[in-house]
């Protein structure tokens, strides 16, 4: 693994300062400063994991002590809201946030469609597709649209922001109960369209979860989720 | 439960899964519970804590990535990080980033080294053994208790200075005999 052109010779005071954050010495002020040059300074940020994952042998050190019973309870209130028999509305079809994005797409591609479609720039030849790669700037997804002028239809598959060849998003479906099962990974080429195997199709119901994943270029080597989750959401009737 | 058992639920609960939430808890909060506890040394408090990192480990759990190590020692941080915080909030300590770290000279240390995981524990043991008695004491307390270098020099009974300069240097030693 390349370390990085800022990691060249870390300094001694970059060692001393990210072991005394992971250590806790530090005063409140000066371990808000360490976080915030750790969200600018990848290197630097890898040297304070370093130091979390040598330490960690030390928390052998702290022997289990079981909490209050309503401890649990107060968490799923604080996150989940007071009503407990409301289905989970977390992920991906209840993001207002991802809704608005996709509109944002559409919409962008729509204009491009319509600006092929009044002459402004002359029709490609032929049938190779246009294709537009819509980003944003924080997003881990990229929205790749294709457009088939010959019968005017559009699609648009997600893929894996940065670095296509390097990574692929892969959709996995989280059973009400058992294990977590992967759907397959998105190709960029191909229609965003999944075949639900048979023998999986009774695991996708009601209550089920859809999560999508990053994962390695042709998706998770060992079977499970190895990347960061990029969105999930439950299924449900609309 | 398994590490691999527990990095599975952290993935669960990334994707939003409840029951794996409730299971991670299960499996995880008396460990936490316990971090809490050591640091903050008020039941009331630590609970609080622990609400507070569950909520926490909730929404974080997609930034969890299998290959970035051990899912406890993911939680361990998350917990040992807000507890120290509550702790240096209610008592502040002075403390500058900007203190001359005067033991280290200008020189560099060798571009890093990708260390391999499964063996850091034991490594970091070896290398703690290679350090003076007192100042390894030193380390270890101030991690799982989260003293502050003022809190140890009183406990050690040694100037903070004093107390600084061991634990800088001490930093220093175990990198060095980490990446031997």
């Amino acid at each position: 693994m390349t370390s990085g052109e800022q990691s060249q010779g870390r300094r001694p005071q970059d060692e001393i300062l990210a072991g005394e954050y992971v250590l806790g010495v530090l005063s409140l002020e000066a371990r808000r400063a360490v976080e915030q040059r750790i969200a600018n300074d990848r290197a630097f940020a890898r040297i304070v994991e370093r130091w979390q994952a040598d330490l960690a042998s030390f928390n052998e050190d702290y022997e289990d002590v079981a909490p209050s019973q309503a401890i649990f309870g107060r968490i799923e209130t604080r996150l989940f809201g007071p009503a407990r028999v409301a289905p989970s509305s977390w992920g991906l079809w209840n993001s207002a946030l991802f809704w608005r994005r996709l509109s944002f797409a559409t919409t962008a591609v729509a204009v491009a469609a319509v600006v092929y479609a009044s002459g402004v720039i002359p029709r490609p030849q032929g049938y190779a597709p246009l294709v537009a790669e819509l980003s944003s700037t924080d997003s881990q997804i990229n929205l790749l649209a294709s457009y088939d002028a010959g019968n005017g239809r559009l699609r648009i598959v997600p893929v894996a922001a940065g670095g296509r060849e390097e990574k692929s998003l892969e959709l996995w479906l989280v059973p009400g109960s058992g294990k977590t099962l992967s759907l397959g990974v998105f190709e960029p080429d191909q229609t965003g369209e999944f075949v639900i195997p048979a023998d999986l199709r009774r695991n996708l119901t009601e209550g089920a979860t859809l999560a999508v994943s990053l994962e390695p270029l042709g998706g998770s080597p060992t079977g499970v989720a190895t990347g960061p989750v990029i969105a999930s959401g439950a299924v449900r009737r609309p | 439960m398994q590490s691999n058992e527990i990095a599975a639920l952290v993935n669960r609960v990334a994707m939003g899964d409840r029951k794996a939430f409730a299971s991670l808890y299960n499996a995880t909060s008396s460990k936490l519970f316990s971090i809490c506890l050591r640091i903050l040394k008020d039941r009331a408090d630590a609970e609080e804590a622990l609400q507070e990192i569950y909520v926490r480990v909730w929404q974080r759990s997609r930034t969890f990535a299998v290959d970035t190590g051990s899912p406890l020692a993911w939680l361990a941080a998350i917990a040992r990080n807000h507890a120290i915080d509550i702790l240096r909030a209610r008592k502040p300590v002075t403390e500058d980033l900007d203190d001359a770290y005067d033991l280290a000279d200008d020189g560099t240390l060798d571009p890093e080294q990708q260390v391999a995981n499964a063996d850091e524990g034991r490594r970091i043991d070896r290398c703690m053994e290679e350090l003076d008695s007192v100042h390894a004491r030193a380390v270890r307390r101030a991690y799982v208790e989260g003293l502050s270098y003022l809190e140890l020099a009183e406990e050690l009974k040694v100037p903070l200075n004093t107390v600084r300069t061991w634990l800088r240097r001490s930093l220093l030693k175990l990198r060095e005999c980490m990446e031997r």
